[in-house]
């Protein structure tokens, strides 16, 4: 008797073995990632920018990284429907890391204040009060504001509350933005000894053997470079997150920039360059050169941007408004 | 804030008294915009006083009025810092002799880091005069309300001089502790405030109440004249900033150099964000090399671009050098777009929008 239900166990596991588990449209039904709008034209028209993508905006100083940030932002925290008045965002939360301590508060709330204005008076509103919609807004953009690259990975890893309740809030979480990785470089390259407590480690970097034993290995640009790209792998897999990270770039200067004005130095070691998928370079020529009396700079400077990665030959010219930035 | 085009019907027609430019935040009157029978919402109370602490956080105007309203939308804003960057001769030092004058006029505390010995007590003195003066002369007051004595102010000016970099890192750790140790304070209030807050209960002690608090008004008196250091800064001077850097940036003996380049940029970042105080600093400039000789470039190089919130380049045109006008243009914004230009003369009070009348005393260019 037992071998019979043996016999027939081991068919019905074959049997339930052979079964499918799911149908196609219930694996993509799980496994789906609706692509982000980011509302920025640079990306928008170019790639379906999804969760598990790291998207990486380089350029030199002054070229619009940070408002490229802003634009994806606002975008991200505008609510989608409010009061009759369509204004196509995502109505979802941010999280925006400040790693160069230099975020303007007031650019964004101009953004915003722009875009709502435009959306109200599109939509026919005869007194268009853009301040409930703001205050609206702004609850769902969080910033954290990091002076070092221990801040920083300390941010990264205490962040799994915060981005838990922005997950649970009713928009969702839309994507994780850092503004300007390659901050730190210098300093994390010479350090030679662990921070002994925030901005006092400046000047104690200089001197003292670091104690191994008591203090562990000492935070060099690799293992930083590292950490970063471990700490956002992690949160990748948790919530499927979009990132967007800028980076500063030192262009070279003199012969080497008439040759190939995109000729550029990664900063970032090769644990960053490996969570990299997409890369964006900014570029912006022209401009005050010789300061002419009167607003003369504004019409020289060219915006160019070109994709590094995945590589594309195309030159896009954009400009920078009150609302972003536009392709022109 | 955008700023509001009027030919609109929309808004011409009783639009919102929400002020919508930064200009116009630092003109209104929070209160009375709020006590307005029939005023605000509750929620849009709450996010225009938000908004408003953000935009206007303490602000200390660098006491040139062009380049005040033109440049930086209305004063330099606490937490920020502003680099100004010229060749010799342009005003930088007058500008931060200005900024000071006008911080410490409003009773804020200012420390003036000096690395050239180009502070001269006089010369602060007499700018603060000329300021006082054009703000009496402006208030269209007879001279009635007594001046100011000439000393007054200049006791909230605390100078300390740097000759290398790890001094002025050693300046910003102690002030950076201040402003921690202050933060604390507020926090937990001491015991030297219980008299105060006792004195202010007005009629209600009884006698035997009043004469308990009688004793210790004295030590509470004395409590009040607070050290300077306990003040928090309102600003933060370093002139000349690239006197420090430009030499050790070079390759051959220091390697350091673009890494102390970056401690002090983060370093002074953190004190502003920290302590909320403005932060003004001055910088030089060089010519290239080789070919581009004549290009003047600012002193600090590439990676110190990125570091500041605003950068303005003063410039004396070579052509008008009788005349006395330079121009001030922005580098660096995250507000305007780069390349807004603005003239400004410079005078007894520093540098100054208006062009001095005839026969009025220029300042000499301090040559150094």
């Amino acid at each position: 008797m037992e071998g019979v239900n043996e016999g027939s166990d081991a068919e019905e596991e074959a049997r339930r073995f052979l079964q499918p588990d799911e149908t196609a449209g219930q694996l993509l039904a799980r496994t789906y990632v609706e692509p982000l709008h980011t509302g920025l034209p640079l990306i928008d028209r170019f790639l379906a920018f999804r969760g598990g993508q790291v998207l990486e905006v380089a350029s030199a100083a002054g070229a619009g990284r940070t408002t490229a940030l802003l634009q994806v932002a606002a975008t991200c925290i505008l609510p989608q429907v409010a009061g009759g008045v369509t204004f196509g965002g995502k109505g979802a939360g941010v999280l925006f890391l400040d790693l160069d301590a230099k975020l303007d508060l007031v650019r964004l709330l101009e953004m915003l204040d722009t875009r709502i204005f435009a959306a109200q008076q599109a939509a026919g509103v005869l007194e268009p009060d853009t301040m409930p919609v703001l205050a609206d807004c702004l609850s769902r953009f969080h910033l954290v504001r990091c002076h070092g690259s221990f801040e920083m990975l300390a941010a990264l890893c205490s962040a799994q509350p915060t981005l838990d309740a922005l997950a649970a809030a009713p928009g969702g979480l839309a994507c994780l933005l850092l503004d300007n990785v390659a901050t730190h470089y210098y300093l994390d390259r010479s350090a030679r000894g662990p921070p002994s407590g925030g901005i006092g480690a400046a000047s104690s970097l200089f001197g003292g053997v670091p104690d191994l034993a008591r203090e562990g290995a000492p935070l060099t640009l690799f293992r930083v470079h590292a950490a970063l790209a471990a700490e956002l792998r992690a949160l990748q897999r948790r919530y499927r997150l979009p990132i967007i990270a800028s980076k500063h770039l030192v262009l070279p200067g003199g012969r080497e920039a008439d040759k190939d004005g995109w000729a550029h130095r990664d900063p970032m070691m090769k644990p960053w360059q490996d969570l990299v998928t997409h890369r964006l370079l900014l570029r912006s020529d022209g401009g005050s050169r010789s300061s002419n009396s009167g607003g003369g700079g504004r019409a020289g400077v060219v915006r160019l941007a070109k994709w590094h990665a995945p590589e594309d030959p195309a030159v896009i010219r954009f400009e920078i408004r009150s609302e972003g930035i536009l392709l022109s | 804030m955008p700023r509001v085009d009027t030919s609109l019907p929309a808004l011409a027609a009783g639009g919102s008294r929400i002020p919508r430019t930064v200009e116009a935040y630092l003109t209104t009157n929070l209160e009375t915009l709020t006590e307005v029978d029939g005023g605000l919402l509750p929620h849009e109370q709450e996010a225009l006083q938000a908004l408003h602490g953000e935009v206007l956080r303490r602000h200390a105007p660098p006491g040139c009025s062009s380049i005040d309203t033109e440049l930086l939308r209305g004063g330099m804003r606490g937490g920020q810092m502003v680099e100004v960057c010229g060749e010799s001769a342009s005003g930088k030092t007058q500008l931060c002799l200005a900024a000071a004058a006008q911080a410490a006029r409003s009773s804020q505390r200012v420390v003036y880091v000096d690395t050239s010995n180009a502070l001269s007590g006089r010369r602060l003195a007499q700018v603060v005069a000329a300021q006082h003066q054009a703000a009496a002369e402006q208030a269209g007051g007879a001279g009635a309300a007594a001046p100011q004595a000439a000393a007054g102010p200049l006791k909230f000016v605390e100078v300390r001089r740097c000759y290398n970099v790890h001094s002025l890192l050693r300046v910003l750790d102690e002030l950076m502790l201040q402003a921690e140790q202050q933060a604390q304070a507020q926090r937990q209030p001491g015991p030297q405030q219980q008299p105060g807050a006792a004195q202010q209960q007005p009629g209600a002690a009884q006698q035997p109440g009043a004469l308990q608090q009688a004793p210790s008004s004295v030590p509470s008196a004395v409590a009040r004249r607070r050290r300077l250091e306990e003040l928090p800064v309102g600003l933060l001077v370093v002139d000349c900033l690239s006197a420090l850097i430009t030499p050790i940036l070079g390759g051959g003996q220091h390697s350091q150099g673009h890494a102390l380049l970056a401690a002090t940029a983060a370093s002074l970042k953190a004190f502003a964000a920290r302590s909320g105080a403005a932060v003004l600093v001055t910088a030089h400039m060089v010519g290239g090399s080789d070919e581009r000789r004549h290009e003047k470039r600012p002193a600090m190089g590439e990676s110190w671009r990125n570091q500041p919130h605003v950068r303005i380049q003063l410039s004396r045109p070579a052509e008008d050098r009788t005349s006395g006008q330079c121009s001030a243009t922005l580098t660096a914004s995250p507000q305007l777009p780069a390349g807004l230009s603005v003239a400004y003369w410079l005078g007894e009070g520093g540098p100054t929008g208006t062009p001095p009348q005839a026969g009025g005393q220029q300042a000499q260019p301090m040559q150094h």
